[in-house]
């Protein structure tokens, strides 16, 4: 396990922007630690990390490492390095593993089960439904949901988990203390208080650069022992993350959704390519081996008494959603008498009203 | 020699006396001058004053004249005083003899041939000089259909000032105009759009004859090309016709304001504003250096449309609160203070999303939830607060444009929301109000008059749909303007029901929640 030392010396090569991965590896195996580049910092190391990183580098060194240090306990921003017992197992074994990590929350050398929910941040109703109930059932079973912390998927998958009281991890494109989208920020504090964690590789005042995404999604895979795509478009950047699922050898699940569907086309070709078809959090479970899904607070159902009327409506809508005009004219009656109807069916919490003037029934 | 005659200037949207005094005198060198704070198209009132008279047979008198506007402190604006001042100068030049008109007001703009065009306000005039217990007025052709309601006053409505002076000197009398009745007036109201014309829709033209009944504001929400603006156009036709009072006071704004056609009679139909969501705050709810009237105060007794509500910006938007909430708006200028009514029925209409096509069958949204938010967040929940009714609007298939043959006609709708508003001003009648729009304050449900039934269904939809204090109020008003088109003495559990359906914004799109 490293030393104090050594993990702030690892921390002041992180916060260099422009210090490559394979610069990295290079400085390492020459001087075997970070904390040796540290003290034998020298004008000779440019050649193996370019110059603009070394003049950062240096920058840096200027403030010392007692600052920096002091700075992230102001913040509870952690670290770890592979090898702690903080630092997940099964991102230790992917092909380019972070030298360190960045964390506020809780870290597990073992996780025992993760699933990342990835997926389109310009979701749709259904998409956004299916990753949070989803995410919900698998926080229900035990499982940590893994993803992005983005709008759309993201942000469903993470509120799910954390509505059934479950382990959730975030892991982010920018610097911890620089949430991005801002309006996540609230969402991020509530990961790390219930038990979870926000993570990155970026220093903690880095920006949402655009190459940082990339990267990012390698640890989004590595974290979990499977992805879940829910809705992505083509040239979606989920992709990259189903890429790095495969190269890393996780399990990739998708989530059918209709074929018109511009949100659904690349779910429903993974599928066609051998990605494994997911329904509902059971399937994942089982796919897993996990167990059976344990349902959580299932109430038993009774059908209230409806009119004739009422029950027509319902019959009606049961096979798929209905809009205003198409309901007037199946049930033959004017517009103030449907909405009379619709209310007292919606107050039963048989139907929904849907945007675009559509009624669904609610499956019981 | 001096002479008068008297006129009127028009200050907001009501009429001066003015008192024009000319005095010719003898001199070497040709000087006129007008003086008595005229402002620039006043001053330019010389220039056109000569030409005419000259066009006209007189001659402008060699030496020094001096026209003042008495008060002479009243700032003076318009082109009103070509007329008043060009009589002056032909009486002080002694170029006609005609008996004293003292109890005779002249208003009118002079063309350089001689001819009398139309001014603004003239409406107003005609009114204040009845009120100063002036009983003829001469006024330009094109404007005498405007005033032709007045009561009690003789109006001679000239072509030229020509035929004025011949008038005056009773050589020529112009025949005084017949008076017409209000009620004849209504009877030649023409609608540009009946709601028959509309097919389909069957939601939004009931929440149209809800917003109708009660004076409520009411929001379409839908996809681009759905009829929103269509609808909302049928709006004046169904609303019940103006009072006379109404018309007066709506007339004298668009007249003061320069927007009534020249020719045109009092209006009837009630104005139907729009505003595009490119204009200025000033032409909004009025200003400029002369706190003009605005659109708020053109729709005055009529409706004020904002099509695509969330393009217009936020401050101009966040204005609208006064005048919807007061019924008036001032108008405050450096040199001018104004107040003008502005009692109007707001009809918005909005897309559900940037791109439009959220909850669209036939087309798929581009935008993500964020957006939508971000998109609807454009509308602040106080101005939100005073729309009672939200709507959605949809594309109407092909096939039911083509099947909805039989619908009702505006006259019908207009009969139904002439009912209920007979109901709810016999209500209000010891209050303050007139319409279920109005209602306010702690009394609301005791007003109401809410059944039990009614009642529960109400405390269960503010617990199911986890609704504010606005949103209550708005069901309980909605749902007694339901009742009373119902002519239901108590609002039933029914027209509770129907008045839940009308609240798209504070669920489906506004508090949606991720995931549910």
């Amino acid at each position: 396990m490293a030393d104090k030392r050594e993990l702030l010396c690892q921390a002041w090569l992180s916060c260099s922007e422009s210090l490559g991965y394979q610069a990295r590896l290079k400085l390492m195996e020459e001087f075997k630690s970070a904390s040796a580049v540290y003290d034998r910092f020298s004008s000779k190391m440019m050649e193996i990390v370019g110059e603009k990183a070394f003049a950062e580098l240096a920058d840096l060194r200027q403030t010392g490492l007692d600052k920096m240090e002091a700075a992230l306990n102001k913040s509870d921003i952690q670290l770890c390095v592979p090898g702690d017992s903080s630092y997940p197992e099964q991102l230790a074994h992917i092909p380019d593993p972070p030298a360190l990590l960045f964390y506020q929350g809780t870290l597990f050398r073992d996780e025992q089960r993760a699933i990342a929910i990835v997926g389109s941040r310009r979701e749709t109703r259904y998409g956004r439904e299916q990753a949070y109930q989803i995410a919900r059932e698998l926080a229900q079973n035990g499982v940590t949901i893994i993803s992005g912390l983005a709008r759309g998927i993201d942000t469903a998958a993470h509120k799910g988990a954390l509505d059934a009281g479950g382990r959730t991890i975030a892991i982010l494109g920018s610097g911890i203390k620089r949430v991005y989208p801002r309006e996540n920020e609230e969402l991020a504090a509530q990961i790390t208080k219930n038990g979870g964690a926000v993570v990155s590789e970026f220093s903690p005042a880095s920006e949402p650069l655009a190459f940082h995404f990339p990267v990012r999604n390698r640890l989004v895979s590595g974290f979990s022992h499977g992805v879940l795509l829910v809705e992505a478009r083509e040239k979606s950047g989920t992709l990259i993350t189903v890429g790095h699922a495969l190269m890393q050898g996780r399990e990739v699940f998708a989530l059918p959704g209709p074929v018109d569907a511009p949100g659904s086309a690349v779910p429903n070709r993974m599928l066609r390519e051998g990605a494994r078809l997911i329904t509902c959090a059971g399937d994942i479970l089982e796919d897993m081996s996990w167990g059976q899904s344990t349902q959580g607070e299932q109430t038993s159902f009774i059908m209230p008494d409806l009119t004739n009327e009422q029950r027509r409506l319902y019959d009606s809508l049961c096979d798929e959603p209905l809009d205003f005009s198409e309901l007037m004219q199946t049930m033959k009656l004017q517009a103030q008498e449907l909405n009379v109807l619709l209310t007292t069916l919606e107050m039963e919490n048989l139907i929904e009203a849907l945007p675009g003037r559509m009624f669904k029934a609610i499956r019981q | 020699m001096l002479a008068r005659t008297k006129c009127f200037a028009l200050i907001g949207i009501s009429g001066e006396p003015v008192t024009v005094e000319a005095y010719v005198s003898s001199a070497s060198t040709f000087v006129f001058n007008i003086v008595g704070l005229p402002d620039a198209a006043v001053k330019e009132s010389r220039d056109r004053v000569v030409a005419a008279l000259k066009n006209s047979g007189f001659i402008m008198p060699f030496g020094h004249t001096v026209v003042n506007l008495s008060p002479a402190d009243l700032k003076k604006e318009g082109t009103a005083f070509d007329l008043p001042i060009a009589v002056a100068i032909i009486l002080a030049s002694q170029q006609m003899m005609a008996k004293p008109f003292h109890d005779t007001a002249l208003i009118g703009e002079l063309a350089l041939d001689g001819r009398l065009r139309a001014v603004n306000g003239a409406l107003s005039m005609v009114i204040s000089a009845h009120e100063q217990g002036i009983r003829k007025i001469i006024l330009p052709k094109d404007n005498a259909k405007e005033v032709e309601v007045v009561t009690g006053m003789e109006v001679y409505p000239a072509e030229s000032l020509y035929h004025v002076v011949q008038h005056l000197t009773g050589r020529d009398p112009i025949p005084a105009q017949a008076q017409k009745t209000y009620q004849e007036c209504l009877n030649e109201a023409v609608f540009d759009l009946d709601l028959s014309q509309v097919r389909g829709q069957h939601l939004p033209k009931r929440a149209l004859e809800i917003a109708a009944a009660g004076g409520h504001n009411l929001l379409l929400i839908g996809v681009p090309g759905s009829g929103k603006t269509m609808m909302a156009r049928c709006l004046p036709g169904i609303l019940p016709e103006m009072s006379q009072e109404e018309a007066f006071e709506t007339t004298r704004i668009h007249s003061a304001a320069g927007v009534l056609k020249p020719g045109s009679g009092l209006m009837t139909v009630r104005p139907f504003r729009t505003p595009h969501h490119t204009a200025s705050m000033a032409a909004l709810i009025g200003g400029g250096a002369n706190a003009k009237p605005g659109e708020v105060s053109l729709a005055h007794n009529g409706v004020l449309f904002l099509d695509e509500m969330p393009e217009y910006p936020r401050q101009v938007l966040e204005s609208l609160r006064q005048p919807l909430e007061d019924g008036v708006i001032t108008v405050s200028r450096v040199k001018v203070h104004t107040q003008y009514l502005s009692r109007l029925m707001l009809i918005a209409s909005m897309n559900p999303c940037p791109c439009g096509y959220f909850g669209s069958r036939t087309r798929h949204c581009r935008c993500g939830s964020h957006e939508i938010k971000r998109y609807l967040d454009r509308i602040s929940g106080p101005l939100l607060d005073r729309i009672d009714l939200q709507v959605e609007v949809d594309v109407v298939p092909v096939e039911e444009i083509v099947q909805d043959s039989e619908q009702e006609s505006s006259e019908a709708v207009r009969k139904r929301v002439r009912a209920a508003r007979t109901i709810q001003a016999k209500r209000y009648e010891h209050l303050s109000i007139r319409t279920n729009a109005e209602m306010s304050g702690k009394n609301l449900e005791d007003q109401a008059m809410l059944t039990k039934e009614a009642r529960d269904l109400l405390q269960n939809a503010v617990k199911k749909y986890n609704l504010s204090m606005r949103a209550y109020t708005r069901l309980i008003k909605v749902a007694r303007t339901i009742a009373d088109l119902q002519n239901e003495e108590k609002v039933s559990m029914p027209a509770m029901a129907e008045a839940i359906q009308y609240r798209m914004m504070d669920g489906k799109y506004w508090g949606e929640q991720h995931g549910r």
